[in-house]
């Protein structure tokens, strides 16, 4: 992925946004969204049919740039071998341009994890499409708390998506 | 609060006219358990089956071990929020048919895991070779939600196991334990001279399958909050996860929790044990940060000097483990840690997402990704599936003779961070 996203279309509604980490200053208007490549998230803009991997490296580009984790990277008691999919929800980045260095260490860790040289990480479209529906299906629900916080649960579909919205990468 | 264990130590299970207990025989009546636990409707079949120690037999996917316990007197119902009513449980009276265990099998995913081999090398592995197993198997009806699945099945095991426990509660007990709780009151001033020490006791609350219950409440939407002793032995926490098996609390665990042992065998002399602060393991950072701060507040308002932190699972929770012992240690409090490794299969790897120099005292319970080579079950109760999909399998796993290589990750119990396992440490 490598490109900054875009900052259009990240408001599919206003609810508790008082429980999840602040930035500090006076935000007026916070601007979460979602980052996965999980096709049961496809809706979301930032939906990328990418490796773990590349989209760990994409947030934290942007956390390098100012945005918050709100949901830990690692979540869910999975392997890279095991899990094919990630989904990360976000603050994007404000003009204050501080970076939160523990978000960054997270993801630096989780980072590590993916890059240990006795794990190859599995893809999306690797597994029995059965099994790895089940793993779409679970990744979602992990982190359906953390979207709900963020007005993002509507992101969230029951099957996958069937277009082709959002940009095919290597 | 005073907790009697009435203890009926079972040394063989088998069907019979009715469930009865007998010189260590506990006769089951499958017909009659299996009418009880059909009763749901949201299955289509149930099974029984039973796996003792020695035999031939591999049960595959595992998803909750419950120890068969029905309370004898007292206020409440063993496993509260799910058997009988929401009454504070841990005191009075409560049978245990210790030796036995109930095993619920269900196929929520298809990528599920949890081996227990009755024999073999994978017996070393898991605390439940050595009980004597009823096996619930439950098919789920067409259509069923994969919530309402997990559900059907955790509660279907605690019927099981109350169940059997009740139908036996006028058998005499072997033995008796009894465990006195004071109140704070007491506590606080008693043992002068010894270092007060408080449990904290981390849980399970990601999400699907990676959820554990407190009075029926679902952890993750709870603050930190003081339990004692009493009320975990009678079922007050309960699993609702089992992905990856190693290191998951089984309801059974929780039940007979180790490090609650040791800290009660230590109370008076070494220590003063004050109480167990139940904490969770969420996804959201924030919520982290608050259970955190909450769970460690508990501990200073205990005033104790020593806290023991057990962690269940690898991963997100480890961030969790590792900010509990540096708030802690700022606080002034000192910290043992209880964890297991994921250090790749050479044990090089780093072992933790997380880490803090101030965690100067852990005790690991083994690297999950040790391998082991299970050899093929005469017998396989469950759902077998190809083992590259189990979580701790591989690709490559399924050998051409049919035993598998996992790693211990697969293995129900294999690196339980509450030290209920079979693994040890020696000097060599």
């Amino acid at each position: 992925m490598g490109q900054v996203p875009d900052r259009q279309g990240e408001s599919p509604g206003l609810p508790d946004r008082d429980d999840v980490p602040k930035k500090g200053g006076d935000v007026l208007v916070r601007n979460f969204c979602v980052f996965s490549n999980n096709p049961l998230l496809g809706r979301s803009p930032h939906y990328r049919p990418v490796s773990s991997r590349q989209l760990l490296l994409s947030v934290r580009d942007l956390i390098h740039r100012g945005a918050v984790l709100v949901n830990h990277p690692l979540y869910g008691n999975f392997r890279p071998y095991q899990q094919p999919f990630r989904t990360l929800v976000v603050e994007m980045p404000d003009t204050s341009g501080s970076v939160d260095f523990n978000a960054l260490s997270l993801i630096e860790r989780a980072l590590a994890v993916y890059d240990d040289p006795g794990v190859r990480g599995v893809l999306p479209g690797e597994l029995d499409p059965e099994i790895e529906a089940d793993y779409a299906y679970v990744d979602g629900e992990l982190v359906r708390e953390s979207l709900r916080r963020c007005g993002l649960e509507g992101f969230l579909s029951e099957t996958e998506r069937t277009d082709e919205q959002g940009d095919q990468e290597e | 609060m005073k907790l009697e264990l009435h203890r009926l130590k079972v040394r063989r299970l088998a069907w019979g006219s009715r469930t009865a207990f007998d010189k260590g025989l506990l006769s089951i009546d499958r017909s009659a358990l299996t009418d009880l636990l059909a009763k749901d409707g949201r299955f289509r079949s149930v099974t029984l089956d039973l796996a003792l120690p020695g035999e031939s037999v591999r049960i595959i996917p595992v998803k909750d071990v419950i120890e068969p316990r029905c309370k004898l007197d007292g206020p409440g119902e063993v496993f509260p929020g799910f058997i009988g009513d929401v009454e504070t449980v841990g005191e009075g009276a409560t049978l245990v048919l210790e030796g036995a265990a109930v095993v619920t099998c269900g196929a929520i995913v298809g990528f599920q895991e949890g081996i227990i081999d009755m024999s073999g090398p994978g017996a070393d592995y898991t605390p439940f070779s050595k009980t004597c197993n009823l096996v619930v198997t439950f098919e789920p009806v067409d259509g069923l939600e994969k919530h309402e699945y997990e559900a059907a099945c955790r509660m279907a095991g605690f019927r099981a196991a109350r169940y059997l426990a009740d139908s036996v509660r006028d058998v005499a007990a072997e033995t008796i334990d009894t465990v006195q709780w004071p109140p704070l009151s007491e506590a606080m001033t008693a043992h002068p001279g010894l270092p007060k020490v408080a449990y904290l006791y981390m849980l399970q609350s990601q999400g699907l399958l990676h959820d554990t219950y407190l009075y029926g409440v679902d952890v993750k939407r709870i603050l930190p909050t003081l339990v004692s002793p009493t009320e975990v032995m009678d079922g007050a926490v309960v699993s609702g996860n089992c992905v990856s098996a190693c290191d998951k609390n089984s309801t059974y665990a929780h039940q007979n929790n180790p490090v609650i042992a040791a800290l009660l065998a230590r109370h008076g002399r070494e220590i003063n044990f004050v109480g167990c602060i139940v904490t969770n393991e969420n996804v959201t950072l924030a919520d982290k940060k608050r259970s955190s701060a909450a769970a460690v507040k508990l501990a200073r308002m205990l005033g104790v000097e020593g806290l023991v932190i057990s962690e269940e699972g690898f991963g997100n929770p480890d961030a969790d483990l590792i900010m509990n012992c540096r708030r802690a240690e700022a606080a002034g409090i000192r910290t043992v840690l209880i964890t297991d490794e994921f250090a790749g299969s050479d044990g090089a790897s780093q072992s933790l997402a997380d880490a803090a120099p101030e965690a100067t005292a852990v005790v690991s319970v083994g690297n999950a990704n040790a391998r082991v080579v299970l050899p093929p079950m005469e017998r396989v109760i469950g759902f077998p599936r190809e083992a590259n999909v189990i979580a701790g399998g591989f690709d490559g796993s399924m050998r051409d003779d049919g035993s598998i290589e996992v790693e211990l990750q697969a293995i129900t119990g294999a690196t339980n961070e509450l030290g209920f396992s079979r693994l040890s440490a020696v000097t060599v």
